[in-house]
């Protein structure tokens, strides 16, 4: 792949390098909803495969995560017990996850994600 | 513990990438009796171990693009800061409805696979 690609006024990097700042953004703003922008634009504005898209994703908003989540927890003085059970959960589920990835259609997950994503804006809205 | 369960079940669709986290505020906020800010902050933590264990598969699998990824994280970091600095400065109910809609078309054209 050319880092600069003769069609188009951006190279694949920078397009890489605006998707991770615009879910930086919400990510930043709402401490959530950086990833549903992310896969769609990975898909659609760098032409990446779907699979490839969705696990992508997860690898960019980890970093992404962990620096909100020490913002959240330093200034709202907020205390990492509360969070453990929630941890704990989440690890073999994530592994899990990671586990089944591979063995369910591609076209599934997207639309599940679809799914997760209008429900996001539908909170989003509401007061 | 249900808290537990909880993060199991989301830390499943997480690892999927399809986004366990908006349900997982739903449990906190809802179920939990968790309030909004904190259950954000647990919620953005979370996802640490729910996304650890899933790329150690995803990795291995070879689908994750590290060419994307990297650029995408250095930006993405970047971009965290300075939002998360603006925000106190913005009408967040105003940017959190305006994100709300934009987030209703793209899952729209998600699931109908609209270009």
């Amino acid at each position: 792949m050319h880092t600069n690609s003769h069609r188009g006024k951006l190279s694949t990097r920078t397009k890489y390098a605006i998707t991770g700042a615009a879910a930086g953004a919400a990510n930043g703003f709402f401490g959530t909803g950086g990833g549903m922008l992310l896969v769609p634009l990975l898909i659609r504005w760098s032409k990446m495969d779907d699979r490839r898209a969705l696990a992508t994703s997860v690898c960019i908003i980890a970093p992404l995560s962990l620096a909100s989540a020490l913002v959240y927890f330093l200034r709202l003085d907020l205390s990492i017990l509360d969070a453990v059970p929630f941890l704990l959960g989440g690890l073999p589920g994530g592994i899990i996850g990671g586990y089944l990835f591979k063995k369910i259609p591609a076209t599934y997950l997207r639309k599940l994600l679809g799914v997760f994503i209008i429900w996001g804006g539908i909170r989003s809205l509401l007061p | 513990m249900i808290n537990a369960i909880a993060g199991l079940l989301t830390g499943v669709l997480s690892g999927l990438g399809v986004g366990g986290g908006t349900l997982l505020m739903v449990y906190m906020i809802t179920f939990a009796g968790i309030d909004q800010m904190t259950a954000r902050g647990i919620n953005l933590l979370y996802f640490i171990p729910a996304s650890g264990g899933s790329l150690y598969f995803h990795i291995k699998n070879r689908f994750v693009d590290f060419r994307a990824a990297i650029p995408a994280i250095i930006c993405g970091l970047l971009s965290t800061a300075l939002s998360a600095y603006a925000a106190t400065l913005l009408d967040e109910e105003l940017l959190r409805r305006l994100f709300g809609l934009f987030l209703i078309v793209v899952g729209v054209r998600e699931v109908f696979k609209m270009s």
